[in-house]
């Protein structure tokens, strides 16, 4: 219904760390050779905590969702680094012990329902084997708990849609049914790759606040992947904006959207257009992201930055602390002043 | 049913020219069995010269049946289509070729409409070939020329579509649109599939080439951001017909009808204060456009809607100059049934 | 479900005519084979007078259109006629044989559905890896092998060399199911080689195109075993095309039985066919002809009702 007062803020820094990628990288092996398209990844996601992970297409934070469950395609990608979840790493967790954790503690959603579902087995089915891959009860319980899965995420008459195909189903309607599948093992993480993306925008509201409202009632933290800010905005505690493979923000969310610290996010900002704008031109980001076979050595934003020096080109760029709990991939963090949105 | 009454929405700025008319018009499919699709179901509205008319409206409003039919892609099976004063029905082909000309259309992805074993450079010609329009020379100067003004170097040229990006393949084809000197371009939703920063570019081009070629533009989208951002004056579509039509100040910032003011608060938004923290969201889904609701298309959404809702069609009435609504609480309809006051998110939206 | 019986009742009033015109088809080729059915029922060496009197007597000088007519009638209430050589029914005849053909060929079928499709699972699954090179590569030369050249190899070394299997012949499958299964399986073997091949391909192709899509991403985001995604979900959701192939294969072996019953001299129907079509038997021909097309019209309505179970989404379409 609406966000929880911690809303602004998200959980405090006492509050457990669940989830910690650190270091990860992930290669895809091509005919020329690897490339790299996710450097040096890491973030942390608390109990409860709702993190938004921004930016454009190729920056890499599809295969970062991706290679936390270990769900890169077989073969044809390499992860590095590690992903601490309960006291394992799950990059370097045997297959048996991944199964364990898909589905059971973290979960993920991805962009079309439609295509994300089983065509031919209905929803039901995709429930309950769910439950049953994860604990051992009858078909009947499984039966139980999956309507009340369907229930929970707000399908009218859920005994009947338990029965009936993906195809039977309005697209708001197959994403709500892919959160049950999610979430019907209540898990402490939920990853959301674009979910709203595909939806009209009434639905992809009601999607967000059943998202905001499962993680608020289950403790549940949420990993929002979207190109969207606004979306991103509506619905997490916390910002991490990725560039050309990197993280090169990562800060409490009003404080990035208000007082961006990378110029990339500002520049994400300023492109975005808003009815408060106006019919103003647009600041758009000139140039174009360097492709991962040919990262410049030094800020990979440099070539596209108006407020880069020469120095920025020389030397990768460190995150460096720009608050409490913030960190910013630039150079130049702690003197520009760049412009977000209204506070 | 079809007792509405018809008020024309009139140019905003008294006698500017009527470059295309609608008059209740209609494209009805027919279906092997039971009624036909109403995918347009009378909508009446001009577009003037030299403005962006903005189309805005969910999946399955029909806002794409009436992007074609707005450039004779799409016959129309009711009503009236105006295009520089003359009716495309009535015209012979070779006419009707001559008058489609000034009428272009763009769509979302911008690879399915090139031929990927084309260059980028007979891509652009191949409008100018058809129309045959210039000398050959001409042409090539022409081609450049086009490149140029969306913001390609001569040497894209020579590229494959596969060799471009996403905004750039989109850039081909407005080139391709542009060729044949239209006077109004269609554009349905071809900002939707690009990244932000991309977007923001396609949007400032759309503007220059405004200004530089005095075009006017029918933008048909359903993210709200981009059509508050580049209309003039917006339509709001809902289930084949219009829900609102004003001013982009009267729509954004003094939305009458329920439907408008629930996708304003849907609309996600950055800016902490304008959040929808505590705001309802719309419950429902948009019906299916075979069995439309009776009465008021948008009743079984609307959180205002009462018993004479179902019963009739709401008259499309011009409450304000050149703001139009099809709502039988417009107005009035700013308390909700239940006693909350619904105003402050009309209020909230419009501040600033 | 109503969109269920709807796709059933469509293909029901399809069947119907299809049915007619393959029997007009049936007709019309047995009147193209060369030779006169007239010649053959008087004798070798019967006068002109006697040939025409037999013509009349077996009403052949009749228009074409009533000879159709009385044939369809008779085919209805299952009278296929008689044999020009033996006079025996056509129908009887059929009945005899089709038991030892019916075994071969179903034999042939699960053995290529028990061989072929694990085959072109472990094929798509290391997709691109050299085991699925040699899966690929087997199979283009399964299709490519003889039937007949495989049966004679069969022959040579599993039933004469080793003794291990008999080499002609058929056993009823009532008075000896044991014989009769051993008696079937070299032909079904040689019969197979080509259906083992097809199907290993078309469930390895259809089988990479789901394994790429992104229910089966969310399935191992579920947690759900390797096994389960490929044997449940990977199965079904290539159900549609490997029922096509099934449906395929029947119509194929049903044709390539004709020359493994000679290879190994079972007396199914396929050689009932050669030796009727050598001997000019004509009455024997259309029957056995049309019966296999029967067959085969049937079995792709089955197919078709089939697709509506496995797929839901099928009778929306």
């Amino acid at each position: 219904m609406s966000m929880s007062e911690q809303g602004a803020s998200g959980p405090g820094a006492t509050v457990e760390t669940l989830l910690s990628v650190r270091g990860l990288s992930v290669f895809f092996k091509t005919r020329a050779g690897e490339t790299q398209v996710a450097s040096d990844v890491s973030f942390d996601l608390r109990r409860g905590e709702r993190v938004g992970l921004v930016g454009e297409s190729g920056c890499g934070k599809t295969v970062t969702g991706l290679s936390i469950l270990g769900l890169l395609p077989r073969g044809a990608a390499r992860a590095a680094g590690e992903v601490r979840f309960g006291g394992h790493d799950l990059l370097a967790a045997p297959e048996r012990h991944l199964n364990r954790v898909r589905g059971r503690a973290i979960s993920m959603i991805f962009q079309e329902p439609m295509s994300a579902l089983d065509p031919v087995f209905t929803i039901g089915r995709q429930l309950s084997e769910t439950i049953r891959s994860h604990f051992d009860v009858s078909t009947r319980e499984a039966q139980e708990r999956g309507i009340a899965a369907l229930d929970a995420v707000g399908i009218p008459l859920p005994r009947q849609r338990y029965f009936e195909y993906p195809h039977q189903l309005s697209g708001g309607m197959r994403q709500r049914a892919m959160i049950a599948i999610a979430t019907v093992c209540h898990p402490d993480v939920l990853i959301a790759d674009e979910a709203t993306t595909a939806l009209d925008v009434t639905i992809q509201a009601q999607i967000i606040d059943l998202l905001i409202r499962l993680s608020d009632e289950n403790g549940m933290a949420i990993l929002f992947i979207s190109h969207d800010l606004g979306v991103i905005a509506e619905a997490c505690h916390r910002l991490v904006t990725m560039y050309a493979g990197q993280v090169v923000e990562d800060a409490p969310l009003d404080d990035a959207l208000v007082r961006p610290r990378h110029p990339y996010t500002a520049g994400l900002l300023a492109s975005m257009p808003t009815r408060q704008k106006g019919a103003r031109r647009l600041t758009s980001i000139p140039g174009r992201v360097p492709s991962p076979a040919d990262m410049p050595d030094g800020c990979r934003f440099a070539m596209r930055c108006t407020h880069a020096q020469p120095d920025c080109r020389r030397a990768a760029v460190a995150l460096v602390t720009t608050g409490p709990a913030a960190l910013a991939r630039c150079r130049r963090a702690h003197e520009l002043t760049l412009a977000g949105v209204a506070a | 049913m079809n007792e509405r009454v018809i008020a024309m929405p009139r140019p905003p700025e008294g006698e500017r020219t009527r470059l295309a008319s609608a008059q209740d018009l209609q494209v009805h499919f027919p279906r092997r069995s039971g009624p036909p699709l109403r995918a347009v179901d009378g909508v009446s509205f001009d577009v003037v010269a030299g403005e962006t008319f903005g189309i805005i409206g969910e999946s399955g409003s029909g806002k794409s049946t009436l992007a074609r039919a707005l450039v004779c892609l799409q016959p129309i099976t009711g009503g009236a289509l105006t295009l520089s004063g003359r009716s495309p029905a009535s015209l012979s082909a070779a006419s009707l070729r001559l008058l489609r000309r000034d009428f272009q259309i763009i769509f979302q992805d911008p690879r399915a409409a090139l031929n990927p074993r084309m260059t980028v450079r007979a891509l652009v010609a191949e409008p100018l070939e058809i129309q045959s329009i210039g000398t050959r020379d001409g042409r090539r100067a022409a081609v450049l020329d086009l490149l140029d003004r969306v913001g390609l170097g001569p040497e894209f040229a020579d590229r494959y579509p596969h060799q471009l990006s996403g905004g750039q393949r989109q850039r081909v084809n407005i080139a391709r649109a542009l060729a044949v000197r239209p006077k109004l371009l269609v554009c349905d939703e071809v900002v939707a599939a690009l990244d932000v920063s991309i977007q923001a570019d396609m949007l400032n081009l759309f503007k220059d080439l405004q200004d530089e070629l005095g075009l006017t533009y029918v933008f048909i989208t359903h993210d709200l951001a981009v059509v508050a951002h580049v209309s003039d004056r917006i339509a709001v579509m809902y289930l084949g017909v219009f829900m609102e039509l004003g001013s982009k100040a009267q729509i954004t910032e003094r939305p009458l009808h329920p439907y408008t003011r629930a996708l304003l608060d849907a609309a996600p938004q950055a800016v902490p204060s304008y959040r929808r923290v505590h705001r309802e969201p719309l419950q429902g889904e948009i019906p299916s456009p075979l069995a439309p609701p009776s009465g008021c298309r948008f009743r079984t959404r609307c959180p205002l809607a009462v018993e004479v809702c179902a019963a009739s069609v709401p008259a499309w009435r011009e409450v304000q100059p050149g703001h139009f609504v099809a709502c039988h609480r417009a107005g009035e309809a700013m308390v909700s049934t239940d006693g909350t006051d619904l105003r402050s998110q009309g209020v909230r939206s419009a501040a600033r | 479900m109503s969109g269920n019986a709807r796709f059933l009742w469509r293909r029901l009033s399809q069947f119907l005519p299809v049915i007619l015109l393959a029997t007009i088809v049936v007709f019309g080729l047995v009147q193209l084979i060369p030779g006169d059915p007239a010649v053959t029922l008087a004798g070798e060496f019967a006068t002109k007078e006697r040939i025409e009197e037999v013509r009349r007597l077996y009403g052949l000088d009749r228009p074409l259109m009533v000879q159709y007519g009385a044939w369809l009638w008779d085919a209805l209430r299952g009278d296929l006629s008689q044999s020009l050589l033996s006079s025996k029914p056509v129908a009887d005849l059929i009945i005899d044989r089709f038991p030892a053909t019916l075994i071969v060929v179903v034999g042939a079928v699960l053995l290529s559905l028990a061989v072929g499709i694990p085959l072109g699972m472990a094929a798509a699954t290391r997709a691109r890896s050299r085991f699925d090179a040699a899966v690929m590569a087997f199979s283009s030369f399964g299709v490519a092998l003889p039937s007949f050249w495989l049966a004679m190899v069969l022959v040579y070394w599993v039933a004469l060399s080793w003794q291990l299997l008999p080499a002609t012949g058929s056993v009823p499958f009532s008075s000896a199911p044991g014989d009769a299964i051993a008696h079937a399986i070299l032909p079904a073997i040689a019969l197979a080689a080509a259906g083992i091949a097809e199907v290993s391909r078309q469930v390895r192709s259809a089988l990479i195109e789901v394994l790429a899509s992104d229910y089966i991403r969310t399935l191992r985001a579920k947690g759900l075993r390797r096994w389960r995604i490929l044997w449940q979900h990977g199965l079904k959701n290539i159900g549609v095309t490997l029922l096509t192939v099934v449906g395929l294969l029947i119509n194929r072996l049903l044709g390539a039985t004709v020359v493994i019953e000679a290879v190994f001299a079972i007396p199914g129907i396929g050689s009932l066919l050669v030796h009727a079509a050598i001997n000019k038997d004509f009455a024997v021909v259309q029957g056995v002809v049309l019966v296999m097309v029967l067959i085969v019209i049937c079995l792709n309505l089955i197919v078709d009702f089939l697709y509506a179970a496995i797929d839901p989404r099928v009778a929306r379409g």
